[in-house]
């Protein structure tokens, strides 16, 4: 019994701390102003962020003709009917419940992560600690895309798993529309065609019933979420590669771009499709990687994601250049929000400034991308040609290793 | 890029990458020395400076005829009578008297009183007259401001400033070519209550005159006739520099009306600026003016940092030189013509530049470097203590009870670090004079240094991870930085250097424990200061947290959340075991 009263305890402990404590001493040293005023930049964007959210909530309850809305109206009447005071408390379910399923989703024979690391690589992650406290709906869209891979793995254990894989799917699109490939790639965890099928016919039912719903309760989301996310109607300066271009071009030339960039975020999405067949929860990754790299309103949250799943569903031993990585990642982080205050408040630099650190930062991102892409095709490498030799396994993992810091 | 392939197989095969990983902490030196040499030898030498110009062709410093002159003379002398007399009174009386004097030029006037309460300025009270000069030909959205305190920095009385300030402003009513407002504001001091105006401009002020361009602080502290040179300092807090076609306008005219000019107090005239002596003096003031802004005896252009007012002050130094106070007059007004010039706000030019002489800079590209570089150093140093934990080589767990451990510690730590200003705030109660409350301080870093290896002692696999967050922790404070205040970043990397040496393997305790005392943060910087101050300056650190509250200056906070928390962390590491299990591990490497 004694384990089970100390696991008990840690828990109690862990919640206390992180969806309690934590909380309120930020909030008792005023740091959510600060964050508002330093990191805003980094983790919100009109399309997620919890201002935007209650700026929907009030024109839902007053004005209900909803001209400049910019949350899914689900998501939005979700909240109404919650008090303000608890909205905090529905993000923190999500999040543990983001923790459950994040733990339950075992790759066993691919690495071995144990379920304590992968519990402190969660828990000490802080940019999705941030982005919790911030309240942004990426709290959302990553808990459903993590359920759907957990279901999409584990459906031959789960009742109706490809059903809930494939709600939760849709879910995750409904919220940001750039998730859409992630479907594609997702056929790729059921071996029959019939299964294929179902997946498929239940995701696109799931998604035309909720816009369908959404059309009733509101039908400008259209205009204002999707086209003006995809179509980049919402000029502010964010950390993705697209505002820059915009803040300077011709108006003749804008749709053309726009069709461009927007070709250039999927335009890997068949070949990842195709080429990782027999790994679709690492290529779910690759290509979610690549589209935050080149989406138009992309956070660090996101981020957050990407390098959680990075450190537990990758071989990190096979990779190069993690040093680099890291202190890649790492000062750019610290220097976005420097240059963005240097820029917006000081007046003394300008938006170079910023965009420079926005590209060094998405250089690092692709870093992990690359590591990624090698760390599977070594996987895939060492499946075919080692797989009836151990010993040759072990010397060539070694051999490698060597030049992998 | 198959050249580039076959370079990285290469580099791969011969093994270049763990030789380096070998040298690290010899790399890390290296940089140090390179960064160091880099602004103390390079950036003063020939060809990597140039000579400043006016990069707004709108400034058009003197092209108009300055006519602050001969015929004012005897409306300034009137005025400084009155205001010397004046001395006697305190300032509730003298500020309702000039405010007459302004009401009569038709200014708007007001009075802001200001009131502080915090724990170190214990409710300073003062008051504050300002007036606005509606200008003829404006919209009321840009104003010009000019500022001259009853008080200077050294506490003496300014009659020559306040009289010209308030000469110059009826001066100006008679003209019909301001296209911005005209602020006259003058405080009892130019520090703390000059910033609670400005701070109450940007937010309730009840007279206001739309976003503030530029602003200038006169003083003239004598009651002299005639001046000998012109002090332009610009160093405002936090890292904060005013355009540098603000400062080159002020010293191009000044140099115009053949006043000598100086910058940050240097006699610059007397320096010939082709002498690399001079050069390397004016870098090293200027950065050590940027480190130590809000500490040293505020000016008055510091108030307006923050707010994108581009401010200067101009001091008058010396009696009886070949300029008089017309000539004196003449400058801000000649200043003020050019701003009025402007159609956009101060956007040309730099606002990231070291000033070598008054006439020469060096932009932010040619010295950034020093700053990444030290910045490096660090990182290369957190690399070097990574690889001794073996997580990076090994297939090691990587978290288990010793991670952890050192990761709680870190936290705690770094929580610690940021209390401390409520831990000097409780000294400070303790009725101890400032004097005792410095050297308390101070002694009890001593004391921690030697006695904290009692309380606790990290494993060997803790020390390293403590000693890798350490100096990961100040290169990040220190990326941070460099963009934001150059002089501090680069201080700071500089001054705790020592840190990084007494980390390294085979180093005596004696040796260890001396590096550490000089790299403390509180002791590094209290002998420095003491050294530019030329005095013990004991209140350096209720200096700190007062600057913090009062004036918004980072310097406190910036130190007690980077260089502090890494200096703890290096202490604990110290005190760790050797490391017996380092051995196998490089084994392994190999």
């Amino acid at each position: 019994m004694a384990p089970f009263y100390t696991n008990r305890l840690l828990i109690i402990a862990y919640i206390a701390t992180r969806y309690v404590l934590f909380p309120h001493l930020l909030k008792m040293f005023n740091a959510e102003q600060m964050m508002l005023q330093y990191i805003d930049v980094l983790f919100n964007t009109p399309f997620i962020s919890y201002k935007t959210l209650k700026e929907c909530i009030l024109f839902t309850q007053f004005k209900n003709n909803g001209s400049n809305l910019n949350q899914m109206p689900l998501y939005v009447s979700l909240f109404a009917n919650i008090p303000e005071q608890l909205h905090f408390y529905m993000f923190a379910i999500i999040d543990v419940l983001t923790l459950l399923y994040f733990l339950r989703l075992d790759l066993s024979h691919f690495v071995s992560t144990s379920l304590k690391t992968k519990f402190w690589i969660y828990t000490l992650n802080p940019l999705t600690f941030l982005g919790l406290i911030m309240q942004t709906q990426f709290v959302f869209t990553q808990f459903f895309i993590i359920v759907a891979l957990y279901y999409c793995l584990n459906y031959k254990a789960n009742k109706n798993g490809i059903y809930k894989a494939a709600i939760s799917i849709a879910m995750a699109t409904y919220l940001d529309i750039y998730n859409i490939g992630l479907s594609l790639v997702c056929l790729n965890f059921f071996i029959t065609l019939k299964q294929k099928k179902q997946y498929a016919i239940c995701f696109i039912s799931a998604l035309t019933s909720m816009y369908g719903v959404s059309y009733l309760i509101n039908p400008n989301f259209i205009d204002n979420v999707i086209l003006s996310s995809v179509l980049f109607k919402e000029q502010y300066p964010n950390i993705g590669l697209w505002w820059y271009f915009f803040t300077e071009m011709f108006q003749e030339y804008r749709n053309f771009f726009k069709f461009v960039f927007n070709g250039y975020c999927y335009i890997f999405v068949i070949p990842i499709f195709l080429r990782f067949k027999s790994y679709p929860l690492q290529a779910a990754m690759i290509l979610f990687t690549w589209i935050t790299m080149f989406k138009p309103y992309p956070t660090v949250g996101e981020l957050g994601f990407i390098l959680t799943a990075f450190v537990s569903w990758f071989d990190m031993n096979v990779i190069e250049n993690k040093l680099i990585m890291g202190l890649l990642v790492m000062h750019s982080l610290v220097l976005l929000p420097v240059f963005y205050h240097l820029w917006i408040t000081v007046g003394s630099g300008n938006s170079n400034f910023f965009y420079a650190m926005t590209l060094v930062y998405v250089i690092g991102l692709a870093l992990v991308l690359l590591g990624m892409i090698k760390s599977l095709l070594y996987k895939e490498y060492i499946t075919i040609n080692c797989d009836d030799d151990n010993n040759e396994d072990s010397t060539s993992g070694k051999k490698l290793n060597l030049v992998c810091v | 890029m198959s050249l580039l392939l076959t370079l990285i197989n290469r580099v791969v095969e011969s093994g270049l990458i763990w030789k380096i990983l070998k040298i690290l902490p010899i790399i890390s030196k290296l940089l140090l020395v390179i960064s160091v040499a880099l602004i103390f030898g390079i950036v003063p030498m020939d060809g990597s400076f140039r000579n400043t110009y006016i990069s707004e062709n709108a400034l058009m410093p003197n092209q108009a005829y300055s006519q602050f002159r001969e015929t004012e003379w005897n409306i300034v002398r009137g005025f400084r009578n009155e205001i010397s007399s004046l001395n006697i009174w305190n300032l509730d009386v003298r500020n309702r008297i000039v405010r007459n004097w302004l009401d009569d030029f038709g200014l708007e006037t007001d009075l802001y009183q200001t009131d502080f309460d915090s724990p170190f300025s214990k409710g300073l009270k003062s008051e504050v007259l300002y007036g606005v000069l509606n200008g003829q030909r404006c919209d009321g959205t840009e104003a010009m401001l000019i500022a001259a305190p009853w008080y200077n920095s050294e506490n003496s009385y300014n009659v020559g400033g306040v009289s010209v300030a308030v000469a110059l402003t009826k001066f100006f009513t008679n003209w019909p070519v301001w296209s911005k407002n005209i602020i006259l504001v003058i405080p009892e001091t130019p520090g703390v209550d000059l910033r609670a105006w400005v701070e109450s401009y940007h937010k309730d002020l009840k007279i206001t005159g739309g976003s503030i361009e530029s602003a200038m602080i006169l003083d003239y502290a004598m009651d002299s006739d005639s001046f000998d040179h012109l002090d332009v300092e610009y160093i405002g807090l936090n890292g904060g520099l005013p355009n540098l076609d603000m400062v080159n306008t002020a010293i191009h005219v000044a140099e115009h009306e053949g006043v000598k000019v100086s910058i940050n107090g240097m006699h610059s005239f007397s320096k010939p600026s082709h002498e690399f002596k001079n050069r390397l003096e004016h870098i090293a003031v200027g950065l050590q003016k940027m480190a130590f802004a809000g500490l040293e005896p505020l000016k008055g252009h510091e108030a307006f940092s923050g707010w994108r007012i581009q401010a200067i002050t101009l001091k008058a130094v010396g009696h009886g030189g070949g300029s008089d106070i017309t000539t004196f007059g003449r400058i801000p007004e000649a200043v003020t013509r050019s701003v009025n010039n402007l159609l956009e706000k101060f956007h040309q030019s730099f606002f990231f530049y070291l000033l070598l002489s008054p006439k020469l800079f060096v932009s932010i590209a040619n010295y950034i470097p020093a700053a990444i570089l030290l910045s490096v150093a660090y990182a290369a140093m957190s690399i070097h203590a990574i690889l001794k934990t073996g997580l990076l080589t090994s297939n090691d767990k990587f978290i288990d009870i010793q991670s952890i451990e050192a990761f709680v510690i870190y936290v705690v730590t770094l929580a610690v670090s940021i209390l401390y200003r409520q831990f000097v705030a409780f000294i400070q109660n303790n009725h101890l004079s400032t004097q005792q409350q410095g050297k308390f301080i101070l002694i009890l870093q001593i004391f921690f240094v030697f006695t904290s290896y009692r309380v606790y002692v990290p494993k060997s696999k803790t020390k390293s991870l403590i000693q890798a967050m350490a100096f990961m922790h100040f290169s990040l404070a220190l990326t941070l930085l460099l963009a934001l205040n150059f002089g501090l970043c680069f201080g700071m990397g500089v001054l705790a250097y020592p840190m990084a040496l007494a980390v390294e393997k085979n180093i005596s305790k004696l040796k260890q424990r001396l590096f550490l005392l000089i790299s403390n943060p509180f002791i590094a910087i209290f002998f420095m200061y003491s050294f530019t101050q030329d005095k013990w300056s004991w209140n350096l650190f209720n200096l700190m947290i007062s600057s913090w509250d009062n004036i918004g200056c980072w310097t406190w906070p910036v130190v007690s959340s980077s260089w502090l928390v890494s200096w703890i962390l290096v202490v604990i590491s110290c005190n760790g075991e050797d490391e017996a299990a380092d051995e196998p591990k490089k084994a392994k490497q190999d």
